[in-house]
């Protein structure tokens, strides 16, 4: 038997499938945790059981089918992983009064899902299926979930409930139940959840027959049912369903009647047209503007004549409808092709009272139907102070009347509008992309009102193209700021191959404020073939350049420019530099395979280095690492200089393995000097303190320190490492500095966090060190927590 | 009108109309192109509360509560309305607003924000310049053609529309208005997934022959499902028939309202309020990997269902042969299809898994997830500079910079149409059982009726689009 795998079962079959009960038990909680965050890893639940069916005679499992459904299927283990059978049923409940269906299934493989299919969907409700008649030679069964609270639709064992169980199942779910037209109008029409009635008109929409238009028809006027009637009648195809909607509305009131216009408004049915304009004049304004709504949607000529005609007289409250009809109408004529009359009636709706964002969407309309003739209109818009035109006249630059003569138009004019205007149109004209365009963008970026090129220039950025880079990289070196920072904005993102090659070219010459922008935007736009002119740069003559070139190298550069990096490092003259270089042959030698050579070059520098590119040198090796490395960190440790001498100490603390631990007790142990010695003794405890370590390891560290610790600040490092073993062997250590009152505490301390940490055993050792903690005057605090602990243990032993 | 209570009148951005106007934004925002004499035309210019834009958000659930944060945290934004039809959500972001902007204007009382049942009395306000849309995924389109209607700039959450049809007539209407549109797919405005993605479109990895996504499976079902729940007593202060609004009417449970965790809506299970996967995840991957391919404003051409045989999983297919699986877990990218290698640990979602003629790469995201990717080469020539997924972006910026400029945002009405329409294909297919084929010009089925006519659902009255 092969423990179902986290990725052999969906997250629901593993709940049971479509099942009402759960879908009330699981929540929303963990139902939609799990949809929303799907990506965390399913985790095989750890809950879950084998039942043999070799132990029972039957099996079962009652549950709630949320949805209708159409298989049943159970997943199957075998013992042996050799193949059995059983029987699959299913009833409507563990009384088994009515069963849905049987069959039975041999040479089941270990964990298949055998599949119990039926004819017709089962509808929603509550079921039982339930596995019996055992075959075969070996054990089979079922995986259950082990639930943390009790439910009804839970596993049955021989006809007896196991409330807290659930066997792993699945049904396929249906979305269209119903196999006939018939069926899902007695649905419809039946008192059922309301849910159950909205599948029914789903299924409706989707696939009923023209049989069912007549009951649907005397459904609209059912106020709890008429909009599950125009569910169906909207999308069902054919004259019938539309003549429906027609025929029901001289009957309908209101809301319902305000339903199905909207409906055939949605159908476009050009036959209601006349219909709808009786509606128009409807004294109950909701009506009215359904009616408007709903020709303007049909938009045909004769909708958008019924619409203009009640635009003049139109109440003020059904207005607003007949503005948005004939907005609709309007786009509809120009979409098929009459677009004269489209233009008629946005010119209308222009010089009309409406909105300002109708008048706009008017305006919109008229430019648009008039092609490339829209295009004087269209400047008009953008020269006017009405600020909703002016936006919809540059969204429309932006998007629309595509072409290059319209763009040509526009750009040609683009120096006739006011300041202000021209920054706006460029943006937008830039938007548009264009081409076409660019030379006039081009040349209002480069000269003219400050402001207005700013435009032109952050407005280039959605003009990739080789002039625009060439523009930008010039740019660079404006003498105004403003607009050379704006360029060097706007190159960080450009897109277009020659953009690289183009800065990568200015770093190589040009005035230092220029070079070191290429230096930043090949930083930003991450350009890794320019390492080789940048490591040029950080040999360059200008300390400026030098600085910014190797502070991007730390990003850059790779293995392949370590010899360079060493040898600019070696070099290097100012402080800052040496610490650039420095960052920037630390991160280049990450990804270096073999460090040997490095390390060899580094040590043979470290002689003839001046201290401060010895410290340099101390800390690339450090984080390289290695016996040669740290060997070159522990000579340093007797260099003449004492910031070299107290880098190689700090460096060798921080070593990141163990195998200079006892060289640096060594040290410790034959220094003279109290603040090394508490260096070295600092960092080898340090390791002995790593939880990476054995307690065996750990301790026998400890002791090797023990007898070099002297003054009361080595005590107290030797006893917050001894505090973090889990052994009774580190008590004997700690307890004599109970004796020293400078130390008393810490060891107090160390004793009750060992002591905090052992189960059982070593108890007189412990005891001892316990009661010497109370006595030893540590503090009120301490001595209570080791009574406490005395008083535990002895509780512990009754 | 609800929103025209008394306000001092030198109160620059105050409850009342004659406050924050987009012209007043914009003409700032004018102000940052040029000095010149547009914004000299407008006193209420030089007001530093008018170089905010006027922002109204309606939905205050899961979702909205982030948009609220982001609105409090905008200096060039104010939020002049919340809207919600639960009075104790629209309370508690009023109370948020006011204690954010009293305490920016060190004046305890000072009240800034006004609070709405119904959107439509927010839309109404003259002074209101765009809207945030968070609320149940029913209500998206139909929010979002009123506001455009109204003249406002939009961003709606994902998906945007439920149907077919619905996201025709948003792209219709935010078009004819000429409205700045975002779609709430931030995902691919993530710096770094925007280089993978970018990369993809370039052809960096080659043709691409397969991506990978992830597809939810709940109570049994791959589609949304529309289970009876039982009536159960309407919360206090929830206004229940306008929270169902165009959808069919149902009785009230708190199933579909109550949130399940913070960040999680609860609704989206249920068909006639959401769309299961697409609402909870799939809406992202699908923005991510149509513009990836370059068929953002397009579609595939066929959608083939396991029954077919021909693929395990659903499948879509695109004009130039590109295959799209819809997978249950990351481990049938391994197998049954083999696409990537057995040691990809393929982790997160919200994304995909593209695998080109050159090799392959992700881009989920996920908490410790990380980019992965074959051959190494390719993050190099991505720039990457780290191939930790970071959820840092610019989707809000982009919507804001392209109110001012008037441009086009980077995920506008139709590619966000387009997002939630592979969506609903998938779920077409799922629910009629067998395979379809699609044309993405005209957006109809080929040959299938029955798939046809699920492109709609009429609303409930009054509503409509």
């Amino acid at each position: 038997m092969t423990k179902q795998t986290a990725f052999g079962r969906g997250p629901c079959e593993s709940r049971g499938g479509c099942d009402m009960g759960q879908i009330r038990r699981i929540g929303p909680m963990r139902l939609l945790v799990v949809a929303a965050l799907c990506a965390l890893p399913r985790v095989a639940s750890a809950k879950v059981v084998a039942i043999p069916l070799n132990d029972y005679t039957r099996l079962g499992q009652r549950f709630t089918a949320g949805v209708a459904f159409d298989a049943l299927e159970v997943t199957v283990p075998s013992w042996l992983d050799a193949e059995g059978g059983l029987t699959l049923a299913l009833w409507d409940s563990p009384q088994r009064k009515k069963a849905f269906g049987r069959q039975a299934f041999t040479n089941i493989r270990d964990n298949a899902w055998v599949a119990l299919r039926f004819a017709r969907p089962l509808p929603a409700g509550a079921y039982y299926w339930e596995v019996s008649d055992r075959t075969g030679k070996t054990r089979v069964g079922l995986w259950a979930d082990i639930l943390p609270n009790e439910t009804d639709d839970c596993i049955y064992l021989d006809g007896k409930p196991d409330r807290k169980k659930r066997f792993r199942f699945r049904t396929t779910p249906t979305a269209f139940p119903y196999t006939d037209t018939q069926q899902m109008l007695a649905v419809l029409k039946s008192d059922a959840p309301a849910a159950t009635r909205i599948e029914a008109a789903r299924q409706l929409a989707a696939m009923g027959g023209a049989e069912a238009v007549p009951e649907l028809a005397r459904l609209l006027t059912d106020a709890k049912r008429s909009h599950l009637a125009r569910f169906a009648l909207q999308a069902m195809p054919g004259p019938d369903a539309a003549a429906a909607l027609r025929h029901a509305a001289p009957a309908l009131k209101r809301a319902l009647l305000i339903g199905v216009i909207n409906s055939l408004g949605e159908r476009r049915d050009a036959e209601s047209v006349g219909l709808l304009r009786g509606l128009l004049r409807d004294t109950d304004p909701h009506i009215a503007r359904a009616a408007a709504e709903a020709l303007g949607k049909i938009g045909t000529l004769d909708a958008a004549d019924a619409l203009e005609k009640a635009m003049a007289n139109a109440p003020a409250k059904v207005r607003p409808a007949v503005h948005q009809g004939l907005l609709d109408c309007a786009q509809r004529l120009a979409a098929s092709g009459r677009r004269s009359r489209a233009a008629a009636l946005y010119h209308a709706l222009r010089n009309s009272e409406t909105s300002p964002a109708a008048r706009a969407a008017a305006m919109r309309g008229a430019i648009l139907a008039r092609g490339a003739a829209g295009v004087p209109l269209l400047l008009k818009q953008i020269e006017s102070d009405d600020s909703d035109r002016a936006l919809v006249a540059l969204w429309i630059v932006a998007r629309e009347l595509p072409g290059a003569e319209t763009t040509r138009a526009l750009t040609d004019e683009l120096s006739k509008l006011s300041l202000a205007k021209q920054a706006m149109l460029a943006r937008a004209l830039c938007s548009r992309g264009d081409e076409a365009a660019l030379p006039e963008l081009l040349r209002l970026a480069a000269k003219g009102q400050k402001n207005v090129r700013l435009a032109g220039v952050r407005g280039l950025s959605q003009m990739p193209n080789p002039a625009v880079t060439a523009a930008l990289v010039e740019m660079l070196s404006d003498p105004d700021k403003e607009i050379a920072d704006a360029a060097q904005q706007v190159l960080v993102q450009l897109r277009g191959n020659g953009v690289d090659a183009a800065v990568t070219k200015v770093l190589e010459r040009g005035p230092t404020p220029v070079r070191l922008r290429a230096i930043q935007l090949l930083a930003a736009r991450r350009v890794f073939d320019a390492r080789p002119q940048l490591l040029d740069a950080a040999r360059d003559d200008d300390p400026e350049v030098r600085l910014a070139a190797l502070k991007v190298l730390r990003t850059l550069a790779g293995p392949a420019d370590v010899d360079s990096l060493l040898s600019i490092l070696l070099s290097a003259g100012a402080p800052r530099e040496t610490e650039a270089a420095k960052r920037a042959l630390l991160a280049a030698s990450r990804g270096i395979s073999d460090t040997g050579p490095l390390v060899a070059k580094l040590v043979s520098a470290l002689p003839k280095a001046q201290p401060r590119l010895k410290q340099a040198i101390l800390r690339v090796l450090h984080h390289i690492g290695g016996n040669e490395a740290g060997n070159a960190i522990l000579a340093a440790i007797d260099a003449p200089d004492a910031s070299v001498k107290a880098t190689a100490l700090r460096l060798l603390g921080e070593w990141r393995s163990a195998e200079l631990a006892p060289a640096l007790l060594r040290l410790a142990a034959a220094s003279a000097d109290a603040h090394r010695r508490l260096l070295c003794l600092r960092a080898y405890l340090r390791w002995a303190g790593r939880p990476t370590l054995s307690d065996e390891d750990r301790l026998f560290m400890c002791r090797m320190a023990a007898p070099l610790v002297g003054r009361p600040e080595e005590t107290k490092l030797l006893l917050s490492t001894l505090g973090r073993l889990a052994t009774p062997d580190a008590l004997p250590l700690a307890t004599p500095h109970l004796d020293d009152p400078a130390t008393r505490r810490e060891a107090a301390s160390a004793i009750l966090a060992i002591a905090g940490k052992l189960s059982g055993g070593a108890d007189a050792t412990l005891v001892q060190a316990l009661r010497k903690v109370v006595q030893s005057g540590a503090g009120a605090d301490l001595a209570s927590r080791a009574q406490a602990l005395l008083a535990k243990r002895q509780a512990r032993k009754r | 009108m609800k929103h025209a209570l008394g306000f001092a009148a030198d109160d620059s951005f105050g409850r009342g109309h004659r406050t924050i106007t987009r012209r007043g934004f914009l003409q700032t925002a004018a102000s940052s192109l040029i000095a010149g004499p547009l914004v000299a035309r407008s006193a209420r210019a030089a007001s530093p509360a008018n170089s905010r834009l006027a922002v109204g958000l309606i939905g205050i659930g899961a979702m909205g509560r982030g948009h609220l944060n982001w609105c409090l945290g905008q200096p060039s934004v104010q939020l002049v309305g919340v809207c919600d039809v639960d009075k104790v959500r629209r309370d508690d972001a009023l109370r948020r607003a006011d204690e954010r902007y009293a305490a920016l204007r060190k004046k305890g009382s000072y009240k800034a924000c006004v609070a709405y049942n119904d959107y439509r009395d927010l839309l109404a306000r003259d002074d209101l310049d765009a809207v945030l849309i968070a609320t149940p995924d029913h209500w998206h389109t139909l929010i979002s053609v009123d506001a455009a209607k109204a003249g406002k700039d939009i961003y709606c959450e994902k998906p945007v529309t439920l149907t077919i049809q619905e996201g025709q007539r948003l792209v219709e209407v935010v078009r004819e208005y000429g409205r700045v549109f975002q779609t709430g797919t931030q995902y691919r405005s993530m710096y770094r997934t925007r280089r993978v993605l970018e990369f993809v479109r370039g052809g960096g990895l080659g043709k691409i022959k397969q991506v990978f996504a992830l597809w939810s499976k709940r109570y049994g079902s791959y589609a949304p499902v529309n289970p009876p729940l039982p009536a159960e007593p309407v919360p206090e202060g929830l206004d229940w028939n306008l929270w169902v609004g165009p959808a069919p009417w149902r009785p009230y449970n708190s199933r579909y309202h109550r949130d399940p965790i913070s960040g999680v809506v609860p609704w989206a299970f249920c068909e006639d309020f959401g769309a299961a996967s697409v609402t909870w995840h799939f809406s992202h991957s699908a923005d991510e990997i149509q513009w990836a391919l370059g068929v953002e404003r397009s579609g595939p051409t066929e959608i083939v269902h396991p029954s077919s045989g021909e693929f395990p999983t659903l499948t879509f297919r695109y004009a130039d042969g590109t295959l799209l699986h819809l997978v249950d877990h990351w481990g049938q990218v391994k197998s049954p299809y083999k696409a990537v290698p057995a040691g990809a640990r393929l982790a997160g979602n919200f994304g995909a898994v593209f695998v080109g003629e050159r090799g392959w790469v992700t881009t989920m995201y996920g908490r410790g997830v990380r980019f992965e990717g074959e051959p190494e080469d390719i993050f190099r020539e991505m720039r990457l500079d780290s191939r930790v997924v970071s959820g840092a972006n610019n989707h809000h910026q982009n919507w804001l910079e392209c109110i001012r400029t008037r441009g086009v945002t980077s995920t506008d009405e139709e590619i966000g149409h387009r997002a939630a329409a592979l969506g609903h294909l998938a779920i077409l297919a799922f629910k009629l059982r067998r395979s379809l084929k699609w044309d993405p010009t005209k957006e109809e089925f080929f040959n299938d009726d029955e798939a046809n006519r699920l492109r709609s659902r009429a609303m409930r009255e009054p509503w409509r689009l």
